[in-house]
Parts: C-alpha cells; structure tokens; sequence
C-alpha cells in the first residue's frame, strides 16, 4: 500500500490571501470599461492569481491599493501595459484554422481584387487579437506560396495587433517553439522557417510583410484609425466580451473594412445578435462576413 | 446513418412540433431561428435537407435560399419552405429560386413526414 | 436643431457614400427628436446593410413609444426585408411600444395581426392581453396558433379558461395550447391535460405532436395522482414521445418526492434519452442512469460527460460514489470523445478519493493496487495534447493519484524551454492542496526566465510561504 501513504500525510494548506467578491466586482467593471472584456463569476481564482504577481512586484499591501493605483495613481500609464498582460489569454499556434485559409487564398482574395479593379497593387489583411503572431505569420506564408505567383505584381501587408504587449514583443522576434508549429505542413517549415537549437526563425521573407502594433479593440479612438483593410481575421477573442462590447468592436471592424472586403471570426463563433450589417458568405467548414 | 434535417423559424413551438415531427420518422434534425443563425451552423453539420420558414428576423427565408443558390456546396441542397404566407408572389419567388415545395401553415404530422419523404429516404 | 445635427440628418438621408450614411445613422443615437427619429426610420428602407444595421442599432438606443410609433406602419409593408426589420426592432423596444401596435390588432391583412401577437408574446408584458383573448377567435388559424404560443409566452394566467375553451373548440390547435398550458405553470390545470392525455390514449389514433406536448406540459404541472396513468402509457408510445414521457415521470416523481424503481426494463429507453436534444430531458435520463443504470450504460454516460454543467454534476457526483466503476473508467478514457475528456478525468479523481476514503474505513475488499498506477500512466499521457483547463485537471489528478510521482513528472514538465509553460504549471501547482506543492515551486525562484522568477515568488507570498516553502506565520 505504498502508493497510499504519501497521499494521505498532506496536511491541509493555510488559505492564501483571497480578493474579496467586491473587489472582484470592482476590477471586473473596470476591466470591463477599459478593455470590454467581461469576467465571469467563475473566472475570480484566475484574476487572483494573476493580479497577485503585479502586486507584490509593486509591493502594494492588497488588491484594493492596486486597484486604487490603476484607476488614478501616478504610476498608472507604466502600469497598463503590465495589467493588460496580466488579464489576457494567449493560446495560439499556426495553420490554427485551416478552412479559413483556403477560403482566404480561393475565392476571398481574388473576390476582393475583382472589387478593388486591375492595377491592384497592394492587400492589407489585419490580424486582430494577433498574440504571439502565429496567425499573422501564417497568412504571409500562404501569400507567398500560394498568390504571389498568381499575382506577381500584388503587395501584401498584414498588420497584428494586440492589447497585450509581451505577446507583440514575441510577434516582432518571430521565434517559435514546438508548440506553435505543432499543426504546421512539412513544407512551410521547411521553406519559410530557419531551426536553430530547436526553435523556429520566420524567415525575413515572410517577416518583411508583418508588423505588430499594440492596440485595444475597445479604444474606439485607435479604432477609428483602422481603415482600408481588405480582410479582417479577428478569431478567438470576441468571446471574452459581452453582447454590447462585441457589438461596438464588430462595428468597429465593419467600418475598417474596405468595400466588398471580408471578415473572418473562430471557428463555432457567432456574429446573431451582433450585426446584420454583413453579408454571410459560406465556404466548406467555414464562414466569412462580407462587406457589401 | 440518418438523415438531417435543418429546421429554420423563428417560432420556438414551431422549431418543436416539427422536430417531433420527424424524428419520430427516424430523421435527426437540428434547427436554427432565422437564416443567419442557419447560415453559421451549416459549416458545423452535413445537413441533407432545409426547411424553412419565409418571416423571420436578421435574415428572411428568401435571403436564406438565395444565399443557398449562390454557393457551390449547398446549391443542389434540397428545400421545403414552411410558412403562413399563403400569396402568389412568394409562391412564385419560391419557384424562381428552385424550391418545389411549397408548405401553408398550419401543417399537420402527416403533411410534413410526406414532403420530407420525397427528398430524403427513411431511415431503415 | 443644431447646424451638426442637420448636417448629420441630411448626409443620413441624401449621401451617395453608404460609409458616410452609416456614420450619419450611429452619429443620430442620441437624439431622440422626432426630425431624427424619422430619419432613423427612413433608413431602415437604405439599399445598404450597413446603413440598416447602424439605423436600427440608433433607434434601439433611442427607444421608447415615440420610436414604435415612427416604425410600427413599417410591419404593413410589402417588403419583406423591412418587415421583419421592424418587427424585430418593435420587439426590442419592448413594452413601450405596445400601445402603438394594438390597433394593428384588426388589420385586415392576416399576416399583420399575426406579426403583432407574436410581437407581443415576445415582449411578454401582460398588459395586451385583454385585446388577444378575442383573437383566439380570428377567421384565420395561424393567427389563432400564434396567439396561443404568444399568451404561452406572456405565461397569462387570464388567458387559461380561454385557452382550454380553444383546445377543445379547434382540433390544430392543440398540440399548441398544450404546450402554452405547460409554460403558463399554474397546477390547477393538470387535471384538464391529463383527462386530455386519456382521451388521446383511449381513442388510439390520437396525434403523436398533441400526446407529446400534453405529456410535456405535464412535467411541469403534474402531480403524484399522475404517475399511474403516465406509467401505464410507457410501454404504448415510442421515439422522442416516450423520452418526454419517461422525463416527466421523473420530473412528477422528484417533486413529489418519489422514486422510479428500478424496474421495467428502462435502461435502454433512459440510454436513448440522454441523446435527445432537449436539455432538461437528457438531464432527467442522465439522474436516473447514474443512480439505476448498470455497466452496460457506463459508456454512454461517460461519453455525454463535458457538454453540460448540470449533467457533469449529476454525473460526478452519482458515478464518483461507485468506485467499482475506476477500472471501466480507466479502460474507457481513452474513447471518450475530446469534448468529455477533461471531464472524465475529473470523474477519475473523484474515484481516487472515495477509494481511499474507503480504504481508510477498511471498506474497499476490492481494491487493486494497480489501478492508481494504470490510471497515472494513462492519463499523463494526456498531458501533450491537452488544452489549458485539462492540463490543470490532469495535474491535480495525478497529485491525488500519487503525489511523489506527480512531482516526477511535473519535474520533467518544467525543463521545457519554454517560460509561458513553466509560468502556466506554477499556476496551476498553486492551486493544489498539497504541502509538497510550495516546496516544487520555490525551484523556479532561480529560474533563467524573469518572469517565471517573479510569478514563483508571488505566488509563494500570497499563499503565506516563506521562500523555502515553510509555512509563515501570518500576522492576522
């Protein structure tokens, strides 16, 4: 009964410091406000545990003072970046969504160079909620393989963006692990990745066609400078807001698009209830939001 | 494997009644409450049969079929509209897209089972 | 009016450019004048989607009864599309636009009258209801159909003597009236559906949408004096009707505190329940498997694991007090689809525990030793190829399989290169109620990655560890 025995010598643990209901409600609000990002009751352990770390880094006696700190302290605008870190979810790995990108490469970027007329010179593809970049990555890697040699005269730009700026520290290296390239093709790695001491290098290739920019997709200001994009991937991050945030962010992406351009949202997602404004096209296992 | 079947109407009782309907005949059916609700669950399922209503919200049946018509993978898809709207105008608009059949509300058991059965085989 | 406001109006109704309309619409949301309102209400007829959308979004935010009277003509119209816009909206709008839809009430287009009870199911307020009641009556029998499924809607105690009186007066509709019976809820109408039910039974022919919808209703309003007959009945129907048929014995017998025994060879009906597609009806065969159901139906129990909070709950709680279950659990783990995986995991920790709560009062003859060690093996093997949540379900059950081991293979876990993992495992180490956890993190103080060193130390700090992982005092 060996197994047994070590189980049953652990003593109970004394209780870690826990944040109040109120005080939960209080940062879920301001969360909320801020970033239209909404935390459910169930979701108070993983705020703790996140929020615990920047605490003591500032050596703040409690969660309340760290709140007091972000909604007027002095230290507030260095802080931001850090909490928005602190409060997001990072899960992503390329070729994520691969009915999406067939889609993308037939018939969705030939539709929108039809609309854009001959002498198209440029796309611009926007990668919302970008992380770690492996999406924004993905859809240079198809451009250059799959359309530039249908269309040699045509430029692409994808730009990533995200409210967490650890993750677009991680974009702009475009160094990957195991993990990241675990659903990739044997042939991207092969063409458009360097491996050195198990990491993946993006090549400069592909990386000349990307960049990432910090951005909250609740900042209606920063928003608004969002135009003439011709396809919008934003997959996989609606789903933390509320019914009234993503109806604004989704506008948002709306009028960021380009007429006839395209938005692509995860897998399972939803856009009944958000806005009729789109027009839905539907491909095999997959669905876009078109722009008229 | 049985046959699905998407139902689409903004009527929950209807959604219900029709769904009894055909799975008592063995069909699985999944439903949806207006035509972009059905659009987006399509990727999801093969679905080998469409019924659906002409009035609903964020997207009409007319929409819905259109939209059908024009997309390669769903085209040959085969269509019942169910409805109370009983003039020659939608009717027409029904025949112009394709649809051979064309139900008036309020629908009985066997009248649904029936026009089913002409598109899509019971189930053994 | 001010010059902005004007400006906006007029790009709404006359610029060529639909972005510049859209704009013009989301810029009018605050305004609830009756030059805006109108304008609003204009461009809900725009050629353009976008501009319908940002139209109807402005009149929703305005709201209120001077809106509905702006729209409400719009459900008349011949076009489709900005009929259903309006009655959408008017459903939105709610309450407030009542008074602006009840003379719409005796149009003398069918489908008018039939839009307008239906909206009124849908905004729910009882306050129309005098003026449907005679609706129940209308030459046409799709506006009687919706009327009922609108006053079902409303729940309108009132409207009950009506209903029953249409139950009996027009045969289609009373798979209808039964079902708004069901939701209005008041008990006193269970023996009007259960006179019904006998009536269907007794005749034979009876329509299997009607049976179902009476038997449904009755879940929710029936009481003991009900189960004779409706077990009576369960050998003589079939398909989805005996599914809500066994779901509301259960219901009926959980109210009145009784207990389905057993018996009448149910398990296969239950099993065949658990996959129909009403919710409350799976969750009502998933109770009766897990307290009744034997080994046969251990899979397809497993298998409906995942998808639903209430059902994991009666799940684990009925299957995790049957330890003979941990080596069919175990064998079966590895089947179970993907979206039931975290949570059968969770099931095998259950187990774990009420074994050894077992073995501890010398209750658990048949034990074998090398279930836990099975089990661990199994289920780190899950580890690669789990999501976020499963990793933290497969760490705390392996701690409660074998907490040295556990350590083991968490050690092996975190020479991973890569810091977002190692930051993830603390996370989760922290959350798990074992004195040996804060010793494993205190490691990551030295650890390459700055920001795995500062999550290990406040992580220490906020549970009270000293940074050897000792307990502190804690000054109160």
């Amino acid at each position: 009964m060996s197994v047994i025995a070590p189980i049953l010598a652990k003593p109970a643990l004394a209780a870690a410091p826990k944040m109040s209901d109120t005080t939960y409600r209080q940062f879920r609000q301001f969360i909320y406000e801020l970033t239209g990002i909404y935390f459910q009751d169930n979701k108070k352990y993983l705020l703790e545990g996140r929020l615990a770390k920047r605490t003591q880094a500032l050596n703040l006696a409690d969660f309340e003072s760290y709140l007091q700190l972000l909604r007027s302290g002095i230290r507030r605008n260095g802080e931001m970046r850090f909490f928005f870190d602190a409060i997001t979810i990072n899960e992503t790995f390329f070729f994520r969504n691969e009915p999406q990108f067939e889609a993308f490469e037939n018939p969705l970027v030939p539709s929108v160079l039809s609309t854009k007329g001959t002498g198209a010179k440029r796309l611009r593809v926007w990668s919302a909620a970008s992380s770690s970049g492996e999406e924004a990555h993905t859809i240079a890697m198809l451009y250059l393989e799959r359309l530039k040699p249908r269309y040699p005269g045509l430029d692409l730009e994808v730009v990533g963006t995200d409210i967490n700026t650890s993750v677009i520290d991680i974009a702009r290296k475009g160094v990957y692990r195991d993990y990241s390239i675990r659903n990739t093709p044997k042939m991207y790695l092969d063409k458009y990745f360097r491996t050195e001491d198990s990491r993946f290098h993006v090549k400069d290739e592909v990386r000349k066609h990307v960049r990432f920019e910090p951005l909250n997709l609740f900042d209606q200001t920063r928003m608004r400078q969002m135009n003439n994009f011709d396809i919008i991937f934003c997959c996989n991050v609606l789903i933390y807001f509320d019914q009234k945030s993503k109806i604004q962010v989704v506008s948002n992406l709306y009028d960021a698009l380009t007429r006839g351009g395209y938005l692509f949202i995860g897998y399972a997602e939803s856009l009944h209830g958000i806005s009729t404004a789109f027009t839905l096209i539907n491909f095999p296992k997959t669905v876009a939001y078109q722009k008229e | 494997m049985s046959s699905v079947v998407l139902v689409v109407d903004d009527s929950a009782t209807v959604r219900k009644f029709v769904s009894v309907s055909l799975s008592m005949r063995g069909f699985e059916v999944i439903a949806a409450s207006d035509g972009m609700d059905a659009l987006e669950k399509l990727p999801q399922r093969r679905v080998d049969l469409l019924v659906t209503d002409l009035n609903m919200p964020n997207m009409d049946g007319f929409e819905l079929i259109r939209a059908l018509r024009d997309n390669a993978e769903y085209r040959d898809l085969p269509v019942i509209i169910l409805t109370s709207q009983n003039d020659q105008a939608s009717r027409d608009t029904g025949a112009k897209l394709g649809v051979r059949s064309y139900l008036v509300k309020p629908f009985s058991l066997e009248m649904i089972q029936y026009e089913v059965s002409k598109y899509v085989s019971w189930p053994d | 009016m001010n010059e902005e406001l004007r400006q906006s109006m007029a790009a709404l109704l006359a610029d060529g450019d639909p972005d510049v309309r859209r704009r013009a619409a989301e810029s009018l949301s605050t305004d609830g004048g009756f030059a805006a309102v109108s304008a609003l209400a204009a461009a809900l007829q725009d050629e353009s989607k976008g501009v319908r959308d940002a139209a109807a979004r402005s009149l929703l935010a305005i709201g209120g009864g001077n809106v509905a009277r702006a729209i409400v003509e719009y459900i008349t119209t011949g076009n489709i599309t900005t009929r259903n816009l309006a009655a959408d909206l008017l459903v939105k709008i709610g309450a407030r636009g009542i008074p602006a839809l009840l003379p719409y009430l005796s149009d003398k287009d069918r489908d008018v009258r039939k839009c307008v009870v239906a909206t009124f199911g849908l905004i729910g307020s009882e306050e129309p209801v005098p003026h449907m009641l005679p609706l129940l009556d209308d030459p046409d029998d799709n506006v009687v159909m919706s009327n009922v499924e609108a006053l079902g809607n409303i729940r309108s105690v009132s409207a009950i003597p009506f209903l029953q009186t249409t139950y009996e007066r027009y045969q289609a509709t009373q798979a209808t009236v039964a079902e708004a019976l069901g939701k209005i809820g008041d008990p006193q109408v269970a023996p009007f559906l259960l006179a019904r039910v006998q009536e269907c039974t007794a005749s034979g022919g009876a329509d299997p949408v009607t049976l179902f919808a009476l038997i449904e209703a009755l879940g929710t309003l029936g009481d003991a004096s009900a189960l004779p007959l409706l077990s009576r009945q369960v050998g003589a129907v079939k398909g989805k009707v005996r599914s809500v048929l066994l779901h509301t014995i259960m219901q009926i017998s959980e109210r009145a505190g009784a207990v389905i025994p057993p018996t009448m060879g149910l398990q296969e009906d239950f099993v065949r329940a658990l996959r129909d597609d009403d919710p409350q009806v799976r969750l009502s065969a998933a109770k009766w498997l897990a307290a009744f159901g034997d080994s046969d139906c251990l899979p397809v129990l497993l298998a409906a694991l995942g998808r639903s909070a209430e059902v994991d709950a009666v799940l684990l709680e009925s299957l995790g007090n049957r330890p003979g279950y941990f080596p069919a659990v175990l064998a079966a783990l590895e089947s179970v689809p993907p979206a039931s995986r975290k949570t059968v995991i969770t099931l095998v920790a259950r187990l774990t525990m009420n074994v050894i709560g077992r073995i501890m009062r010398r209750d658990a003859p048949e034990f074998d030793e090398t279930w836990f060690g099975q089990a661990f093996e199994s289920i780190s093997r899950m580890w690669e190829t789990a999501d976020e949540e499963t990793r933290a379900v497969i760490v705390e059950t392996l701690f409660r399989l074998d907490g040295d081991r556990a350590l083991e293979f968490l050690d092996q876990i975190m020479s991973d290169p890569d810091p977002w993992l190692r930051m993830h495992v603390i996370e989760i180490i922290a959350a798990i109620d074992d004195r040996r956890a804060p010793v494993f993190i205190t490691r990551f103080l030295a650890d390459d990655d700055e920001m795995v060193r500062e999550l290990a130390m406040s992580t220490l700090q906020s549970k009270g560890y000293a940074l050897d992982g000792s307990m502190e005092e804690r000054q109160s």
